[in-house]
């Protein structure tokens, strides 16, 4: 699984845990503020 | 300058400093890691300048005021913000990625509960790139809850869309606001998958 956090101040995705399942995309963007996070390690 | 055209070289030709910087480097695709750096290099783009950015190399033109995307090199994985009636619960998944022609964006999203996960009311989810036309869209849900599965509608407002069920109670098919038990009861492994395509 691969999983993305945004952890940006006053984000509305702040803390929430994104888990892409089977997919395994490198980044992806932030739907609340729109930076491109990493997978967590 | 971009812009110039096209030049054609004959045998003896004086390669000047000017035919580099105007027929070559301001008219050839340029690869940066990032906008900023992009934007650093180069302080005042000329008109359909065209640069490849970062991880898949996502093309981008000057259009005289702003750079604009291109064809995605690679769909774009992005994290949905979900409405506050939506409680994932934990070891919920969600996968949604997107892609964009011009004004055209095409995307979905995939969710599917964790342990006490639940809905409350309507699903709101924002969407990858604003819906500003003022015509609303219409996408199709497949939602399965339990071991039924419900079709449904995706309507987008502004940057967000929401998810309807279908109702069919009356003579014609309607649209139906999710909630709590609607189209069924919502709970741990309940899921749903929206495609979209709409305009910008």
């Amino acid at each position: 699984m691969t999983i993305f956090i945004c952890n940006a101040e006053g984000c509305a995705n702040q803390g929430v845990i994104y888990d892409f399942g089977d997919e395994h995309p490198v980044e992806a963007m932030c739907g609340g503020c729109k930076v491109m996070l990493k997978p967590q390690a | 300058m971009a812009g110039a055209g096209y030049k054609t070289y004959t045998t003896g030709d004086i390669l000047t400093a000017s035919d580099v910087q105007t027929y070559l480097q301001d008219q050839t695709v340029m690869y940066f890691g990032s906008t900023a750096t992009r934007n650093s290099a180069i302080g005042t783009p000329s008109t359909g300048m065209v640069s490849a950015i970062g991880t898949g190399g996502q093309l981008q033109y000057y259009n005289g005021t702003a750079w604009i995307d291109l064809i995605y090199a690679t769909n774009v994985a992005w994290t949905p913000t979900y409405s506050t009636t939506v409680t994932q619960g934990t070891g919920a998944v969600s996968s949604a990625t997107y892609t964009r022609v011009g004004n055209t964006v095409i995307a979905q999203v995939q969710f599917t509960f964790g342990t006490a996960g639940a809905v409350t009311g309507a699903i709101d989810f924002s969407l990858p790139v604003a819906y500003t036309s003022s015509t609303r869209f219409t996408g199709s849900v497949r939602m399965g809850i339990g071991a039924s599965t419900y079709t449904g509608s995706v309507i987008a407002s502004g940057g967000s869309a929401r998810v309807y069920a279908t109702n069919v109670a009356g003579t014609y098919a309607t649209v139906a606001l999710t909630a709590a038990a609607v189209p069924g009861t919502w709970a741990l492994n309940s899921s749903f998958i929206a495609q979209m395509i709409y305009e910008v």
